[in-house]
Order: structure tokens, then sequence, then C-alpha cells
């Protein structure tokens, strides 16, 4: 039979010291498909890619294009043979031209060197193509995530791809912004390409993939259709027991005990912006990327210049002067980008989570070691980091876990508001719902929390209420108390198409 | 499908040129201007103007090898050491009785081996070239006075002498400066329009994002090291004529001098960007306050705290030309917003 598939992976095998990464993995491509790769961080996604791409050696298996079985060595040996990668982080050069971009490693030459200006004029032809509103001679660092991404899947497509794997592209777009995403998906695959789709958001299964496979722990679950699957399948073949409950119960605001009170706070990118959190709420921020909401809170804490606006802590008005402060005063960060801003990734748990508290600890000199581990004890304790010790290095916990070092981190300053951007992007479904009960837990101490997110789910199901943004306005402000909330019902607003009120 | 037609603009040089060093540039003029109005002829007549020239081709030459390693990302303080090493070998071979011509070329072979060296260190050991540089400076120094004795080594042969001290076109231009000239379109050419120069600003930029299109960095930045080591050799030849000698105890210090004129000429220490334009003006600006505060007669010490503050002055005004571009608004916008 010649081969329908356009790639068949079969008992791939990958060890490393220690750890038997990939077993007996299977995994097959038609062309024109769309091919849903799931599985918990550490299942070995990202490990059978980086086999496919030629980065690691495997160490048994066989892989097929087409039909004929072929050895990979190394990325240009993939990219000749029609397979292109999207990776999660945008790997363009920011300051080169999109052109630069889409040519670099295959630049185009005349007698005199590179020839720019043919490189500009093809790239051109190629985002025309793909009916992309972007200016060739644009330089990257200029454009939108959204706008780069697009940039992505014109390199690829210059490339003559057969096989494109995309590695949570979504992970930083907004709602909009992806939707972008899927019709470029839905074009290359009408042109025949084969998409190997990996992405934590299983509902984009239903959107874009015919079929999935999930890898657990290195090791081949199963591969169906998506017509035929629902998203509890999905979840339970993922972690190989039933998950029931995902969310943890919902909290209500309560009338009063209003924690923070913004005013009017308008910087360069909001304006106008009020609200206020309450005691043992979990104040939902929605709206998409770009809508201004991390800019608000960098606002409220003077990080971003404020040109108006006031801003009361318990009824008294604060005007915090830096993070330091605020911290000071009680309103602290967990920061979206959790690696890069969150933690000390080279140092150890304990470390991480006495960072704040140094002050306590290094008195007159002294080191009052007795306090330092209780603090550190009782902290990791309470946020159940699952760990082989504190001073286990923080990078090399899951993400989840990471999480919770921040939030033990800041716990152990007694907080009045929490801002938590993004809790839960790219942490693993099972480690989800124990962030989701931490924060309730949490909530119901009486931590006003404000959740910035662009998982509409988890807004949906996590707030007490929802604050909309769009463009830097704040356009609706939603009492799940009070009505039902829908997705539709909070896109209307982020999307801008609902009034002021 | 109707063709969409989206015009595709040539890159204007002249623009981009401005563009590129707009900031350095205005700074630079208003310090010429101030000279001539304070010294007139003194300072604009030709004999002074080469003067200054020939006063920043040894900086200059080092300063284009370093743009090669800054615009990779790293960074390079060897070059110091390479170039009064460079200059040791050069007359070493001279005096073995070796022709100019390949006692020349023997150099700047040993030049680009001592910048492969560092290149070997940084990219397949995996070292901070921050550390390698630092410690190879000590090597290629050490080896400097090893293989003179400790003693600058002499010669007096006159085709030597001419690198160094000759004069062509009627007596107006130093040979030097046509060195340094015929280097600086070679560097600009090859950055801007070879495929290898080209990566090198993939690398600087996002050494990831050029390593998944396919491009090799740790040669690229080997030959980024290796050019630095020949330049550094070239800048090493022109010293060791200019003394009649080469001594292995000149050049200390000079890679701070190089680095500090590829900033002056906004060449990004986090790598990406930069050319070699701007190191050869970043260069000028420096011999030019030197000479202005010679003529001036300012003390030595003085004339080193005020380059000093220059210096900082310069890379403020650039990283705010860079937040500012990134912004996508005016350096005038950013630093006086309008209040509402």
């Amino acid at each position: 039979m010649a081969s329908e598939y356009i790639l068949e992976m079969d008992h791939i095998e990958k060890t490393f010291p220690g750890v038997h990464a990939l077993s007996d993995v299977h995994f097959d491509l038609v062309a024109g498909e769309a091919h849903g790769l799931v599985g918990e961080n550490g299942a070995g996604k990202s490990t059978l890619m980086k086999v496919l791409n030629g980065i690691y050696k495997k160490d048994g298996g066989t892989i097929k294009i087409e039909g004929e079985e072929v050895q990979m060595h190394g990325i240009v040996d993939a990219m000749n043979k029609g397979i292109a990668f999207i990776h999660q982080e945008i790997s363009l050069v920011p300051y080169m031209t999109i052109a630069e971009n889409i040519f670099l490693g295959c630049e185009k030459k005349k007698a005199t060197g590179v020839d720019q200006y043919a490189m500009k004029v093809e790239a051109q032809k190629i985002l025309d193509s793909l009916d992309m509103p972007l200016d060739a001679g644009e330089y990257v660092y200029h454009l939108t995530i959204a706008q780069q991404q697009m940039v992505e899947v014109a390199k690829a497509v210059s490339k003559n791809v057969k096989i494109l794997v995309m590695d949570e592209p979504t992970a930083s777009l907004s709602l909009r912004e992806q939707e972008s995403l899927y019709e470029q998906v839905k074009m290359l695959k009408s042109r025949g390409v084969a998409i190997i789709y990996i992405s934590h958001r299983l509902e984009e299964l239903w959107i874009l993939c015919e079929r999935f496979t999930v890898l657990r722990d290195g090791c081949y679950v199963g591969t169906r259709d998506v017509a035929t699957a629902t998203n509890q399948d999905v979840v339970n073949m993922m972690v190989g027991r039933e998950v029931d409950n995902y969310y943890s119960e919902r909290l209500h605001a309560p009338a009063e005990d209003v924690v923070l009170e913004v005013k009017g706070i308008t910087s360069d990118v909001v304006k106008n912006v009020s609200f206020d959190v309450r005691k043992g709420e979990i104040l939902g921020m929605s709206g998409l990327v770009g809508a201004g909401r991390t800019e608000t809170i960098l606002a409220i804490l003077g990080i971003d210049r404020r040109l108006g606006g006031e801003v009361y802590l318990e009824g008294e008005k604060v005007e915090f002067k830096n993070m330091s402060d605020a911290i000071k005063k009680g309103f602290m960060l967990v920061p979206e980008d959790r690696r890069g801003q969150g933690l000390v990734l080279g140092n150890t748990v304990g470390f991480n989570i006495i960072l704040p508290s140094l002050k306590k600890i290094y008195k007159n000199l002294t080191i009052n070691y007795k306090l330092q581990d209780e603090i550190i004890d009782t902290y990791a304790q309470r946020m159940r980091i699952r760990m082989s010790g504190t001073d286990q290095r923080a990078g090399n916990l899951s993400g989840g876990n990471q999480q919770k070092v921040v939030l033990a981190k800041w716990l152990s300053m007694s907080p009045k508001v929490l801002v938590m951007d993004e809790p839960t992007r790219g942490i693993d479904v099972g480690a989800k719902a124990e962030i989701y009960e931490l924060m309730t837990e949490l909530a119901k101490q009486g931590v006003a929390i404000i959740m910035i997110s662009s998982d509409l789910p988890e807004i949906l199901n996590m707030s007490s209420r929802v604050v909309v943004m769009y463009e830097g306005e704040v356009k609706k402000i939603f009492d799940t108390a009070e009505e039902e909330l829908t997705q539709e019902k909070i896109m209307t607003y982020a999307a801008g198409v609902g009034g002021n009120e | 499908m109707a063709e969409k037609t989206t015009t595709v603009k040539k890159n204007n040089p002249i623009k981009t040129f401005f563009k590129n060093n707009g900031a350095i540039l205005i700074g630079y003029g208003l310090l010429i201007v101030v000279l001539i109005i304070l010294k007139g002829e003194t300072f604009y007549k030709w004999s002074n103007i080469e003067n200054v020239i020939r006063q920043a081709v040894q900086n200059s030459l080092m300063a284009f090898g370093i743009t090669f390693i800054l615009v990779n990302g790293c960074v390079d303080l060897s070059v110091g050491a390479n170039c009064a090493t460079t200059g040791v070998i050069l007359v070493l071979f001279l005096n073995m009785g070796v022709p100019l011509w390949g006692a020349i070329i023997i150099t700047l072979i040993a030049g680009a081996l001592m910048g492969l060296f560092n290149g070997f260190f940084v990219t397949e050991w995996n070292l901070l070239p921050y550390v390698v540089t630092l410690a190879s400076q000590n090597i290629y120094r050490g080896l400097g006075y090893v293989i003179s004795g400790g003693l600058p080594v002499r010669n007096l042969d006159e085709g030597f002498a001419f690198i160094g001290n000759g004069r062509i076109l009627n007596n107006m231009v130093s040979v030097p400066i046509i060195i340094m000239l015929v280097c600086f379109v070679f560097c600009s050419v090859f950055m801007a329009r070879t495929v290898t120069g080209r990566h090198m600003y993939a690398v600087g930029g996002n050494q990831e994002a050029a390593q998944y299109s396919g491009i090799n960095p740790k040669k690229i930045k080997k030959i980024a090291y290796m050019f630095s080591g020949i330049l550094s050799a070239v800048a090493g030849i022109v010293l060791a004529s200019k003394l009649y000698s080469g001594q292995p105890s000149s050049g200390v210090g000079y890679e701070g001098d190089a680095i500090a004129s590829n900033v002056l000429g906004g060449v990004s220490m986090k790598g990406g960007t930069g050319t070699h334009m701007g190191a050869l003006i970043g260069a000028l600006v420096l011999a030019t306050l030197t000479n202005g505060f010679n003529l001036m007669q300012v003390d030595f010490y003085y004339q080193m705290i005020v380059k000093g503050f220059v210096i900082i002055l310069a890379v403020e005004i650039d990283v705010l030309k860079k937040a500012a571009e990134e912004a996508n608004i005016s350096l005038r916008e950013l630093l006086f917003p309008k209040k509402k």
C-alpha cells in the first residue's frame, strides 16, 4: 500500500540518563489534517517533536515520511524534508525586517551580496497571497505578538512545508488574535499542509483538529477522532484517571468590606479605570490582550506613569511609589511570567519563599534561622508544594509547583490584595485544579484576589465578579450573583461591541 | 483573485544612515561647532583634521573588530593584548629576514588564531565571553613578553616604517588612514551584503530564532572572533610600524576605548544592532574630543574624567532613543509626555 500517511513514527524510544523519556510511541499524520498532540507537561510531547526534527537522536523506532524511512540529522535536514516549526515563544529576530526574517537562513543573493530588495519583493508577495496586512519592510519589534505569529506562518509557507509543527501557538495571543490564527491554520490545511498542533487549550482540538493523540509519561495512550470524543474523554486520557471537578466552588462577592478601590486611574495606556475589590472575593479581569488589564495594575503600582486617578486601600488613600512600597502596604503581584519575574530559578525553593521576608530574619547582623525555617516550612506546606525538599532548585519544579512557590512567597507577607496575572498559563490540567483550590482557600481566608486571565472558562467559573476591559477602558462589570455569565456576554464587551456602563 | 499590489520601496541608504546615527551626529556636530568657534583655523585646517583622523586610526581598527563581536551579543577584552603581541610577532619575523609581505601575512594569521582561540572557548565550551577574553588577555600579553624577552624589539626597515609613518597623495594623507578606510569599507560591506554578515545580526538579535532557521551560531561567532583578532593584528602592525618596534607593553586599555567607540556609535551591547559606521563615528568623536582638549591645553587627567561622562551621556541618549523607537513615538514625546 502506498502510504496514506505523510508522516509515520513507530516504536519511538528515547532515553536520557535516568529518564525513559519516550517508550514505544506511535504517531501518524495525514496530509491536510490538523492533528492535536496533547498531554501534561513532561508527557513527552516536546521530546517527540525534537526527535522529529533531529535535535534529539532517537534510540529506537522508525520515522517514515511519505512511506519512506528517513533519518533526521538536525533542523536544517528537517527543513529540507519539508518540516517546519512554530514555537511557543516567538522566534524571530526583533531588529530585522519581516522580509529578512522570512528568508533567514536561505537568503537571496545577487552578484554584490545579499539581495535585500528581491527578498522584500518576494516576502511581500507571500504576505499578500496569505492576505496578511503587513509591510515586508517593517521591523519585527514594531509588530504585535499576533502579527509576529503571522510572520512565522508566512516563514513556514515560504519554505513549502509539508508538515508544520505548532507548539502552543495561541499561548500568548488574545481571543481575537487566536481567531486570526485559526483562520491561518485552516488556510494551511486547505493547501494540503499537515499540522501537528500542540496545545494546553483542549477546546482548540474541536475548533481545529480532525484527530488527536494523547501521550502520558512518555507513553502512547491513544489516537482518536475529535468528532467522537468529549472534553472529559481527553482529560481522562491525559491524566489516566477520572477527573470530574475541575474548578473549585464559586465564591460570591460580599456587599461590603471593600479592600481596594480604584477611581479613575489613567496612564498612557488606560483611561479612567474604576473598580473595587472586596474582602474574600476573586475579581476576574477579562479582555483581549492589550486591553490594558496588566497596565491597570502597573498604573496602580506606580510602575507605569500615572496621569490621574486615585487608589484607596482599606478606605485610606494610598499612592504606591514602587513595587516595594506596595508590598509593604499589602498589595502584591503574582506575575504572568513566573519563570522570568516570579522566581529566582537557579536558587532553592526555600530561598524564593523567604526572599520578601529577609528583613525579618536578618536583623542587627544576626540571622534568625529558626524563624527562617519556620516561614519556609509553614508556607511550603500550606501551598502543598510537591518537591524533594525546600532545598530543591525552583527551576526544576513543574509549572504548577513553581506557581505555588510564588504564592507561598507572597502569603508569608500576609497580602491584603493579591493580583494574579494569568495564574494557570502553561500549567497542567491536574495542577490547574490545585491552583484553583488554593485560590479559593486564600479568598476564604480574606485575601482580595484580582485574577487577570485570558482563559474564558477560568474567568467564568472562578470569578465572583468580572471586570471587562477594552482598549484601556472598563466596559462592564458583571456580578455573577446577579446574572448567569456566558462566554458570549463577556466577548461582546471585550470586543468593544457593548456600550460603556 | 485580484492581484493586490503593495508597493515595495527600496531602502534609501542616506535616510537609513541618519536614522541609525542621528543622535551621535548631532552631538558630534555640536562639538565641532564649539571647537571651530573657540579655536577657529587652528582646529579646522586640514593638517589638524588629518591629525584627528590619524589619532583615531588605532582605535577605529580595534573598534571595527569589536563591532562584529558586539553585534553577535558577545564581548572581546583581549584586543589590546592581541595588538601588542602581534606587533612583536611582526618585528620578530622581520628580524629573522622574512620579507615584509610574508611577515604581515604571518602576523594576520597569528591575530586570526588568537581570535579563534577566544571563539572556541566561547562557543564550544560555552564559557562567558567576558571571562574567556579576560583570561586570554593575560595569555596573549604574557606570550608577547615571552617571545620578546620583555623588551621592545626594533626594526628600522624603511618599507616597514612606511606603513605607520608614510604619507601619500602629495603628503596630504597618512598611510594608516588609508589602511583604516580600506578595513572600514571591507567590514561595512561584509556586514550589510554577505549572508554571514546578516547572520551575525540574527545570532545577536535572537540566537534561538537563528538556530531554528538553520543557522549555526557557533560558526558565526567564531567568524566574528576571528575578524576581531585579524583587525587587532592590523592595528598591531600599524602601531609597531609607527614605533619602529614591537612593544609588548603597548596597547594597554585599548579594548576600553574600542568598546566605548562602539557604544558611542550606537552599537548595542545586547547584540543584534549597530554598524561599523557607528563605530567609526564613535572613534572620531573620541579623537576629536582629545584633540579639542589638547588645543585648549586641558590637563590629560581632566580629559579622562570628561571622556567618561561623555560616554555615559551618549549611552543614555541611545537607550532613550531605542525606547522611543520601540514605542513608536518620538524622543520628545517620551521625555515630555502630555499630561491631561
